[in-house]
């Protein structure tokens, strides 16, 4: 699959004033699309995802896939009703190891793959379900042992 | 030093967040404490024994938590 080397556009900064709750966040600045933020667990950054770009199962399959190199915590979604975008927070196993910049934009471009697969899936549905027809609907020839050659 | 995160249902599923308390339940105690719009507060107090290790504890856990609910969420996708 072609890499994309440019950060998604849907992946925008939060809004000046956002509350990330539940941190004592020290520091905070915003590089590259995302916020990047100091608290008493060390450096973290938080990517917003727009759920009207990505689907949900993009983003959770992208999450299941990296959560064994980074820790992720899925921020609650915004005011009642507001479940358009998911704020995501990032990282690092280990302190002082990987910055945390670069484990945001590998976690974006998986969420870009991810998405990608989910439209391709989408795109070839169709295909697919006739392909595993034809594939798995020969075996009702071989039901009764008789028939086998 | 208690950490606190508010979390969601609508993400984290309260079976998820169950399982995570039991699963680490030898290195933290968690309280939760329901809050308005389908959300919780978690309260992470990492056991004493483990408070060299207080930082990887807590973001195991919720490591954990998210896992749980990915599953379960998936599954229902």
């Amino acid at each position: 699959m072609r890499r994309m080397t440019r950060m998604p556009r849907m992946l925008h900064m939060p809004q000046a004033g956002t509350e990330f709750l539940g941190s004592d966040i020290t520091d905070r600045r915003e590089s590259g699309g995302f916020a990047l933020t100091t608290d008493a667990l060390g450096d973290a950054a938080i990517l917003t995802v727009d759920l009207g770009i990505f689907d949900r199962a993009a983003v959770f399959k992208a999450a299941y896939w990296v959560t064994d190199k980074v820790y992720l915590y899925f921020l609650p979604f915004g005011g009642e009703g507001d479940m358009n975008s998911l704020k995501i927070e990032i990282r690092p196993k280990t302190l002082g190891k990987a910055s945390v910049e670069q484990l945001a934009r590998d976690f974006a471009n998986s969420l870009i793959d991810f998405q990608t697969r989910q439209i391709v899936l989408r795109e070839t549905a169709g295909s697919r379900d006739i392909l595993l027809h034809r594939a798995f609907g020969e075996g009702h020839k071989h039901l009764n042992p008789d028939t086998l050659s | 030093m208690a950490t606190t995160r508010l979390i969601d249902h609508a993400l984290y599923p309260r079976q998820a967040v169950s399982e995570a308390r039991t699963a680490y339940k030898d290195y933290c105690m968690v309280r939760v404490e329901p809050m308005p719009g389908n959300k919780a507060t978690l309260t992470i107090d990492v056991l004493p024994l483990h408070a060299d290790r207080e930082r990887e504890v807590i973001l195991s856990f919720l490591n954990f938590a998210l896992d749980k609910a990915l599953e379960t969420q998936l599954a229902n996708l």
